[in-house]
């Protein structure tokens, strides 16, 4: 019963997965061989997955090519090969990070011999020629694992990552990464008579630095040999070998809100988010980030992040500003990252970074937080809507479902005459959502101007109740001058925006309004638009799939994402909702290697206590998904291709996928 | 403007090893002094809120090690002060003899926009010592402070509680002063031409 035999390669058909699970892979190995992308599932190693030495912890699975040859549109063909052991492993190349996740392989069942996959990109392994740094795992579990309680196990090069000395590329990049301990260590005084025997305060910091370096670095390992252990204590209670780890099970203090800090690079506060504490305490705080910043700096350096247990504090360095978050949410770096990429585009977005670096030109001690005064509304709810929407991080859209033909119909009334030349874009919204969008045949959109401009509108009820002209910049579009929007709400949901780089075009633009209004009203299609607003979330049981909780799923051809409701537990503020979201970001960084991973996955499960998520990557979309943890993998692979196969045939309704141009 | 968003002012204590910089401001933000000796490691930070003028101004007080191995903080930790407050022992010549030094440091590393008019304060500590301990008298510290630009002085001790209220009153004053208005508005950018120019944004970086 191989369901995918009934698949036939058509070109037009979505890529499939098949239905026998083989292989649990859990992370990484390291032996200093190539090692190839797990990224066209199919391995198989029932039988004859085998172990290496128990200093390398990893196992050589067997791979099968899929039938179906979209599906090896990463390798861009699907072939037979000959069957060799492959290496799988899971590094990120900080070194930093990992947490062992299982990664589940999927095997397909096809007419074609067993052959190994041609495994799409080639990717190097981390450790490769490195002598012995494999043996350097702080684990020593390589050794132990049964292959009848786990077929295909390779477990966890993170603590060799992070602790096998400064030989390894792993280690230099972390040295570019100082950890430290949060703190005031600066501030520390040192009794009477220093015996100190240090040259300058920079190398009195590190010092400090160093030594509780190690010591978060020691307790990281600990950690990490825990969850490790835990594994192979859940793998023996389950019949079924393709356990993981419970990335979450900590539950203690998660999941505290992030907060969130914006400085000149003088040192003086601009912004801060979720800091309870007392203003004076912030103003201190951003002083120590500044000389903690300007340590390194001196060096030529940059600091990335501090991680301290649990905490992980993630630097931006966008002088003249200077950004930090911090988090024990335990998501990948990168997430940070966007997150105060998104805060400091903003803050472009109402200043334009020339004047910011004019302005800081002629007086290094400007006080911009008095400038952005009335803004930390619009940061607050961009920062909001960072936490959960998937869109940010993966810098897509997620249009308003309805109906194509009425999409279509607000594209043709939209269609600008051919006198305005200074037309960048015109939008029609809905609800917040993107209904159609219309650009210049050279000018494409980058989805991240896109969210700073909802997020603008949403954060705004002024703009939403009057015509306006708002001058803001578009940092991805050109970070160094403002354009203009026009913004009239034509009714309490449904806004135009017509945005000119001519800040004379008001009174143009709002003439063309009229003409626009006149032709959405004639033909209905403003009351139909109306009307989908309601319709636009679907549940999940829409896709019909039981045991299926959640899915994103990107379109890679449009950039833009669909995603059912949350759903119970999921609901609004829920520990439930942080934990998946935030596992959906680790697939995302498995999948992407965001996090400096020398290899990638193309598909990824993960199972915790409270749900299983698969990642799959396939050329046309990516898909992330949530179902129960008692789901058999049979069931999970059977409700990816079902989503993929919802979505295709849905494709006109959740997608914007003609968007004119003029 | 009815309600404006509090002055933050970033003001630079410098001063010599041990004349008493970490105590004033203790004394001034906490109210405390302790006889007890503890060197700063690279910088201390601390913060005051105050009312200048009828505006409320908060206090970046970035307290420096005096000690000549701490002194490479550098660029970065004087970059965008709004004042810089030299203090010295009086009970010391040598360090009344380094606020030159401490002088041109500071306007090096900080390069300030009008270095003629940086605002300056001169802190002479540990007057409550006795009469015949004094090295440096009032009237050469004044001198000094008339030659640089008449840069306001104060003789203070931090033990004591003596003129420390007062002095940091001025700093931040003085501070004030120089903190005009940019008008970052008022010079329109040169508009966008979507036309032309901006062919590297094509595309998508997804």
């Amino acid at each position: 019963m191989s369901p995918s035999s009934s698949s036939s390669p058509s070109p037009s058909s979505p890529p499939r997965l098949d239905n026998s699970i083989s292989s649990l892979i859990s992370p990484p190995s390291f032996p200093p061989t190539p090692s190839r992308t797990t990224s066209q599932l199919s391995l198989t190693s029932t039988a004859n997955a085998h172990l290496s030495p128990p200093s390398t912890t990893e196992i050589s699975p067997r791979r099968r090519a899929h039938s179906n040859p979209n599906f090896l549109s990463g390798s861009g063909s699907n072939r037979s090969a000959p069957s060799t052991p492959t290496k799988s492993k899971y590094v990120s190349g900080n070194g930093l990070l990992n947490v062992p996740y299982g990664i589940l392989a999927l095997r397909s069942r096809t007419s074609s011999s067993a052959a190994t996959p041609t495994v799409a990109s080639s990717s190097r392994s981390l450790f490769e020629g490195l002598p012995g740094s494999g043996s350097s795992s702080g684990s020593g579990l390589g050794g132990n694992i049964d292959l009848k309680d786990i077929d295909g196990l390779s477990i966890n090069a993170t603590a060799s990552g992070n602790g096998s000395g400064n030989t390894t590329p792993a280690s230099s990049r972390k040295g570019k990464e100082k950890e430290k301990e949060k703190g005031k260590q600066v501030d520390g005084g040192v009794e009477g008579e220093m015996s100190l025997s240090i040259g300058d305060v920079r190398k009195g910091l590190r010092e400090l630095v160093r030594r509780n370096t190690v010591t978060a670095t020691d307790q990281g390992h600990n950690f990490k040999e825990e969850i490790e252990k835990n594994e192979m204590k859940d793998t023996k209670d389950d019949p079924d070998p393709h356990v993981i780890d419970d990335l979450t099970k900590d539950g203690i203090s998660r999941y505290s809100p992030r907060k969130y800090y914006v400085l000149t690079n003088a040192g003086k506060p601009v912004f801060s988010s979720h800091d309870n504490s007392s203003q004076d305490n912030i103003t201190e705080l951003m002083a120590i980030a500044s000389t903690l910043i300007s340590i390194f700096q001196e060096d030529d350096d940059k600091i990335r992040c501090i991680i301290k247990g649990q905490t992980r504090i993630g630097f931006l360095l966008k002088p003249p500003l200077y950004l930090f978050a911090v988090s024990d949410w335990g998501e990948p770096e990168h997430v940070l990252r966007s997150h105060l990429e998104y805060i400091h585009l903003h803050i472009l977005s109402v200043v334009s970074s020339t004047q910011l670096s004019r302005v800081f030109q002629r007086r290094s001690n400007f006080d911009l937080s008095r400038l952005l005064e009335g803004t930390e509304t619009f940061l607050n709810k961009l920062i909001d809507r960072s936490q959960f929407d998937f869109s940010y991080l993966t810098s897509t859209l997620q249009p308003l479902r309805m109906n194509p033909a009425t999409r279509d119909m607000a594209g043709a009334a939209l269609m600008p005459p051919s006198k305005f030349n200074d037309l960048l874009y015109v939008l029609l919204i809905a609800d917040g959502r993107i209904v159609t969008l219309l650009r210049p045949r050279k000018h494409a959109v980058h989805p991240s101007d896109l969210h700073l401009l909802l997020n603008t509108l949403a954060s705004s009820s002024t703009l939403r109740s009057s015509e306006t002209w708002l001058p803001i910049c578009f940092p991805k579009f050109n970070p160094a001058g403002f354009v203009h929007a026009y913004v009239s709400y034509v009714t309490e949901d449904v806004g135009l925006v017509f945005v000119s780089a001519d800040r004379e075009a008001f009174e143009d633009l709002r003439g063309w309004k009229s003409i626009v209004m006149e032709k959405l009203e004639n033909d209905k299609t403003l009351s139909r638009i109306t009307e989908s607003i309601p319709l636009h979330a679907y549940t999940v049981s829409a896709i019909g799939c039981p045991g299926l909780r959640h899915f994103i799923y990107k379109s890679r051809t449009y950039i833009q994402i669909t995603q059912p409701e949350w759903e119970a537990p999921y609901t609004e503020d829920s520990i439930d909702r942080k934990r998946l979201i935030t596992l959906y970001q680790k697939l995302h960084d498995i999948v992407h290697g965001r996090s400096g991973q020398t290899q990638t996955y193309k598909l990824v499960y993960i199972r915790t206590e409270h749900e299983a998520c698969l990642a799959w990557l396939t050329k046309p979309f990516e898909l992330y998904l949530t179902v129960s943890p008692q789901l058999s993998k049979f069931a999970v692979v059977a409700a990816a291709n079902t989503v993929a196969k919802w979505v295709l045939a849905e494709e006109g309704r959740v997608f914007l996928k003609d968007a004119p141009v003029f | 403007m009815a309600s404006r968003k509090k002055v933050l002012l970033k003001v630079i204590i410098l001063g010599d090893s041990g004349v008493g910089k970490t105590s004033l401001m203790n004394q001034y933000v906490n109210k405390r002094f302790s006889n007890q000796y503890k060197a700063t490691i690279g910088a201390d930070f601390l913060t005051r809120e105050l009312v200048v003028d009828d505006r409320v101004v908060t206090m970046q007080l970035w307290d420096t090690a005096g000690q000549e191995r701490f002194q490479s903080l550098g660029v970065a930790f004087y970059r965008g002060a709004d004042c810089c407050v030299l203090v010295y022992d009086v009970n010391s010549s040598k360090s009344f003899e380094a606020l030159d030094g401490w002088r041109d440091e500071f306007l090096v590393q900080a390069s300030p926009h009008d270095p003629e008019n940086f605002p300056f304060v001169v802190l002479g500590n540990k007057i409550d010592m006795e009469e015949s301990k004094r090295m440096v008298s009032q009237k050469r510290a004044m001198t000094w402070c008339q030659a640089k630009g008449n840069i306001p002085y104060f003789e203070t001790s931090a033990k004591e509680a003596i003129n420390v209220e007062q002095a940091f009153q001025t700093i931040a004053k003085n501070a004030l002063a120089q903190e005009a208005e940019t008008e970052l508005y008022n010079d329109y950018p040169d508009p966008i031409r979507i036309d032309s120019e901006n062919s590297q944004n094509y595309g998508c970086n997804c």
